[in-house]
C-alpha cells in the first residue's frame, strides 16, 4: 500500500514534469525579443553561394550582407556599400564601402574581402549555383572559367573602395544582380579554417543575425549581432523550427508557437473570414508567375506557333484566378510579374477566345489529329497542380485534346524539365531572386540560357534582349524588354497563367516587419520588434 | 431405446426454436452464424455493383469541371457535393472504387498465380529446388514492399498496369511462402502416399491433390491481400506515383483535397471513409473465410 502511494506520487511528478516541459517550451519563447518563424524544410546548405532553395535562402539572407539591397518598395538601397558611381559608358562601377561593416568575428570588412569572396563564387572548381547570375557581366569572368587565376574585372582601389569593370557585351541590370541575396561577402578566415562543411557550426557573415545553433531536421537558432552596421536588431533571437507541412505551420501559429508564417492558398478564405486571424493576415503581390511550358522538342505540334497560340487562347486565366485561386491571384497577360520595376501594365496579351483557338488549330496541319498531351506538374507547391488540373480540363473542353497530368517527385521534375527532352509540357512557377526583368526574360527564354526549357530560340527575341541589355538608359531598356516580352507572349513560347500573391500571418505583437515581393516575402528582421 | 431421449430432443427444440432452423436456407444460416462477415460481404457486393454501374449512375464524368460551382455541399444536383474544381464527388468516388477494385483484384489474381505455382513446386519437390526458390522469396520479403513499389513505378512510369505489376511483385512472395508451408504438410499425408503408390505422375498429384487441398488457404489469404493491396495503391496515389490526375483514385482524392483539410474537411472525409470501409470489409470477409474454409478451424467453431 505504502509502496503504491509512492509510485503514484512519482508518476504524478513525472506527468507534471512532462506537461511542464511541454508547456515550458512556448513559455520560454515568450521572452520579449524572440521572433519565431518556421523553415519549410531542412536547409541543404548554409553556404550562400549554394543557397537556391527557400530554407537556405532565408538563412543566408538574415546572416549575410550584399553591396546593395532593395527596400520594401523594390527600390535599390545602399547595403554594404555606402554609395557608388557608374562611369559614363556604364562599364565601370565604383563602390565606397561603409566603414562600420564587421564580420561576426569582429573583423572589419574591406574591399579585399569582397574581391576574395566573389572570386570564390566564380571558382570553376567549386561550381557555385549563383556565379552565372551575379558575375557573368564582369570582365575576366569567362577567363576565370577557363582557368585564369582570380577575376580581373574586380579591383581593390583602396581598403574601402571596390571597383567592377564590366565587359562591353555585359548583361544589363548589374546593380539589381548585386542585390541578389546570394551576392554576399564571406569571412575568409571562417571559410578557409572550417573546411568543407564550414557553415555547419558558425557563419561567415556580417548581417544582423548570426548562427547560434543548427540541429538538423529540427531547428535553427540565430542570435542578433549588436554591432550590426545598420543598428543593433531589436530582437534577441530568431528561432526557426523546421516544419515541413504547411498545415502544421498554420496550426502551430494558431497555437501560439510561431509568430510569422506563410498561409497556404487553401486556407486563404477561411483565415480571411476568421474574426481574429483575419486581422493578422497580410496579403500583397509576389513577384511570381505560374506558367505552362509547351515543349516543342517533345510534343511535335508545339513546333507550330499557331498550335501554341491556340492552346494559350483556350485557357480562361481570369476564371482560373477567380475560382481555382479564390480571386487571390491575378490573371497573367505578360510574363514579368508586377513588383518587378518596369512591369508591363496595360498589356493585354493573348485573349481568352475558344472559337478563335479552334480556328487557329484548324488552320494548322495538326487539325483533328493532335496526339494526347501529358502535362508534368511541379510538385513543390500545390498551386501548380491546381493550375494544371484546371488547364487540362479547359484544353479538353475547348480544343478536344486528350490532356493527361503527371505528378513526379521534385528532383525528377527539375531534372526532366532541365533536360528538355522529357516532358511534352509542364506547369511550374518562377519567383524573383532579385527584382529585375533579366531574372525572367534572359533566364527563361534567351536562347543561350541554360534555363530556357522551352527551346524558344527566336533570333528576333534574342536581338531585342541583347539590345535591352546594352541600352543606355533604364527607360530604353524597359521599352525594349517590353517588345521582347510581347513577342514571346504572342508566340506563346510560354503560356502565363497567373501572378501570385503572398499571404502572411503575423502576430499583432510583431512590429516593424518590412515586406517584399521577392524571396519569402520579408526583408531582414533587423527592424522587427516583438512587444507583448 | 429409452423413451426419454427423443423427448429430451423435442423439448430442446421447443425451448430454443432459433437454434436448429431445420428448413432455413443455407445463406440465411450463414448470416446468422456470422453477421459481421455477412454485412461486410454485403458492403463489398454493393461496392462492386456501384463501381460497375459508375458510368450510368450519376450523369457526370469524373473529370468534368464546373469551376463556378466548386466546394458545394451535398444537394439534389450533386448528391455528395462537388470538389475544389466543381467535379461531382459521387462520380469521382465511384470511379475511384473502380480503380481500387480493379487494381486490388488484378494484383491478387496475378500474385495468386505466381505465388501458388512457386509455393507448390517448392513445397512438393523439396530439397535443393525448395531451398533455392524459398531464398528468392526470403530476399523479396526482406525488401520493404512500399519501396519496391516506388521503385517499379519509378522505373516504368506511373500507369494502372505498372501499379498492378508493382503490387504483384510486392505481394506474391508471402503468398508463395504460405502455400509452400501447407504443401509441405500435405505432401506427407496418406492419400498423397497412396496416389504415389498407384503410380500417379508428380504433375497430376500437384494439380489434382495438392492445389485443391491448399485452396482454402489461397481464398482466405487472397481476400485479406485485396485489402492490403487497395491500401498500398491508395498510398502510392497519395504520394503522387500511383494513379495520375484527372483520373480519380481514393488515395489521389485524399491527397488533392488534403490542403483543404481545415477549410473543407468533407472532401477528405468522403474518400477516406470509402477507403476505410472497403479495407475493413475485405478484412472481415477474409477472416470469415479463414474460419469457414479451414476444416481445422471449423471443428473448433
Amino acid at each position: 500500500m505504502h509502496r503504491r502511494i509512492i509510485a503514484l506520487v512519482v508518476a504524478a511528478a513525472l506527468v507534471g514534469g512532462v506537461v511542464g516541459a511541454w508547456r515550458g517550451s512556448p513559455a520560454a519563447g515568450q521572452v520579449v525579443g524572440v521572433l519565431r518563424t518556421p523553415l519549410g524544410g531542412e536547409p541543404p546548405t548554409a553556404d550562400p553561394y549554394f543557397a537556391t532553395d527557400f530554407s537556405s535562402g532565408d538563412l543566408s539572407f538574415l546572416m549575410y550582407t550584399t553591396l546593395v539591397g532593395f527596400d520594401s518598395k523594390g527600390r535599390l538601397v545602399p547595403e554594404g556599400a555606402r554609395s557608388w558611381e557608374v562611369s559614363p559608358n556604364g562599364l565601370v562601377y565604383t563602390f565606397h564601402l561603409r566603414e562600420n561593416v564587421r564580420f561576426h568575428s569582429g573583423r572589419k570588412v574591406t574591399a579585399a574581402d569582397w574581391k576574395w569572396s566573389f572570386e570564390r563564387m566564380g571558382d570553376p572548381a567549386l561550381r557555385t549555383s549563383v556565379a552565372d547570375v551575379v558575375l557573368a557581366g564582369i570582365e575576366g569572368y569567362d577567363a576565370q572559367q577557363k582557368g585564369a587565376p582570380g577575376l580581373a574585372g574586380i579591383k581593390v582601389v583602396d581598403p574601402m573602395t571596390l571597383q567592377f569593370v564590366l565587359n562591353p557585351k555585359a548583361r544589363g541590370g548589374f546593380l539589381n544582380r548585386l542585390a541578389y541575396y546570394a551576392a554576399v561577402v564571406l569571412d575568409r578566415d571562417v571559410v578557409e579554417k572550417g573546411g568543407k562543411g564550414w557553415y555547419e557550426s558558425r557563419d561567415a557573415g556580417s548581417g544582423p543575425f548570426m548562427l547560434r545553433e543548427w540541429v538538423h531536421n529540427d531547428h535553427v537558432t540565430l542570435t542578433s549581432d549588436p554591432h550590426y552596421f545598420l543598428g543593433a536588431p531589436r530582437i534577441a533571437r530568431v528561432e526557426m523550427p523546421i516544419v515541413t507541412q504547411a498545415t502544421t505551420r498554420l496550426s502551430e501559429y494558431q497555437a501560439g508557437q510561431l509568430d510569422l508564417v506563410q498561409v497556404p492558398l487553401a486556407d486563404f478564405q477561411r483565415i480571411k473570414a476568421h474574426p481574429a486571424l483575419g486581422k493578422e493576415l497580410l496579403v500583397f503581390p509576389r513577384a511570381q508567375i505560374i506558367w505552362l511550358g509547351p515543349n516543342p522538342r517533345v510534343y511535335e505540334p508545339f513546333k507550330d506557333a499557331r498550335v501554341r497560340r491556340a492552346f494559350a487562347m483556350a485557357i480562361d486565366k481570369s476564371k482560373i484566378a477567380r475560382t481555382v485561386f479564390f480571386g487571390f491571384y491575378q490573371p497573367a497577360a505578360s510574363i514579368v510579374p508586377p513588383g518587378i520595376p518596369g512591369f508591363y501594365s496595360g498589356y493585354r496579351g493573348l485573349p481568352y477566345d475558344p472559337e478563335g483557338a479552334k480556328k487557329l488549330l484548324a488552320a494548322s496541319p495538326f487539325a483533328g489529329k493532335l496526339p494526347p498531351l501529358v502535362i508534368a506538374m511541379n510538385p513543390i507547391a500545390q498551386d501548380y497542380q491546381m493550375a494544371a488540373e484546371a488547364v487540362a480540363a479547359m484544353l479538353k473542353d475547348n480544343l478536344g485534346v486528350d490532356v493527361r497530368l503527371q505528378k513526379t517527385e521534385f528532383a525528377n521534375f527539375q531534372q526532366g524539365m532541365n533536360r528538355r527532352t522529357v516532358f511534352p509540357a509542364f506547369m511550374t512557377g518562377w519567383a524573383a531572386d532579385y527584382l529585375d526583368y533579366s531574372d525572367y526574360l534572359d533566364l527563361l527564354l534567351y536562347s543561350k540560357s541554360p534555363l530556357d526549357r522551352v527551346s524558344y530560340a527566336n533570333p528576333e527575341f534574342d536581338r531585342l534582349v541583347d539590345e535591352a541589355n546594352a541600352a543606355p538608359t533604364e527607360a530604353a531598356r524597359t521599352s525594349l524588354y517590353h517588345k521582347a516580352e510581347a513577342l514571346a507572349v504572342e508566340d506563346a513560347a510560354i503560356v502565363p497563367i497567373v501572378f501570385t500573391q503572398f499571404a502572411l500571418l503575423k502576430k499583432p505583437y510583431v512590429q516593424g516587419l518590412q515586406t517584399t515581393p521577392a524571396l519569402s516575402g520579408w526583408l531582414r528582421f533587423n527592424t522587427v520588434s516583438v512587444q507583448r | 431405446m429409452p423413451p426419454s431421449i427423443p423427448a429430451f430432443g423435442t423439448d430442446l427444440s421447443i425451448a430454443r426454436p432459433g437454434v436448429r432452423m431445420p428448413r432455413a436456407p443455407a445463406l440465411l444460416r450463414a448470416v446468422r452464424r456470422d453477421w459481421p462477415g455477412a454485412a461486410a460481404a454485403g458492403v463489398l457486393a454493393l461496392l462492386v455493383a456501384l463501381a460497375l454501374g459508375a458510368p450510368w449512375l450519376t450523369g457526370y464524368t469524373y473529370d468534368r469541371q464546373d469551376l463556378d460551382h466548386a466546394f458545394q455541399g451535398p444537394g439534389r444536383a450533386h448528391w455528395l457535393g462537388t470538389d475544389q474544381y466543381g467535379r461531382d464527388l459521387l462520380t469521382r468516388l465511384l470511379y475511384g472504387a473502380r480503380v481500387s477494385l480493379t487494381v486490388g483484384f488484378s494484383a491478387v489474381a496475378a500474385e495468386s498465380i505466381v505465388g501458388v505455382a512457386w509455393g507448390t513446386v517448392a513445397g512438393f519437390y523439396g530439397g535443393r529446388l525448395d531451398a533455392a526458390l524459398m531464398r528468392v522469396v526470403d530476399l523479396l520479403i526482406a525488401f520493404p514492399s512500399l519501396l519496391l513499389a516506388v521503385l517499379v513505378t519509378g522505373i516504368f512510369g506511373p500507369s494502372l498496369v505498372t501499379i498492378v505489376l508493382a503490387l504483384t511483385m510486392t505481394a506474391w512472395p508471402a503468398m508463395a511462402r504460405t502455400i509452400r508451408s501447407e504443401v509441405v504438410a500435405l505432401r506427407e499425408r496418406d492419400y498423397i502416399e497412396a496416389a504415389r503408390a498407384l503410380g500417379a505422375r508428380p504433375g497430376r498429384m500437384l494439380v489434382r491433390h495438392l492445389v485443391p487441398n491448399a485452396v482454402h488457404l489461397l481464398a482466405a489469404r487472397a481476400t485479406l491481400d485485396v485489402s492490403a493491396l487497395i491500401l498500398t495503391e491508395a498510398t502510392l496515389s497519395f504520394i503522387g506515383i500511383g494513379v495520375q490526375p484527372p483520373r480519380p483514385s481514393w488515395g489521389l482524392m485524399i491527397s488533392e483535397s488534403f490542403q483543404f483539410l481545415q477549410s473543407h474537411p468533407y472532401l477528405v472525409i468522403v474518400p477516406a471513409t470509402a477507403l476505410c470501409l472497403t479495407v475493413v470489409s475485405f478484412n472481415v470477409v477474409g477472416e470469415a473465410l479463414t474460419e469457414r474454409l479451414d476444416p481445422r478451424q471449423r471443428q473448433r467453431g
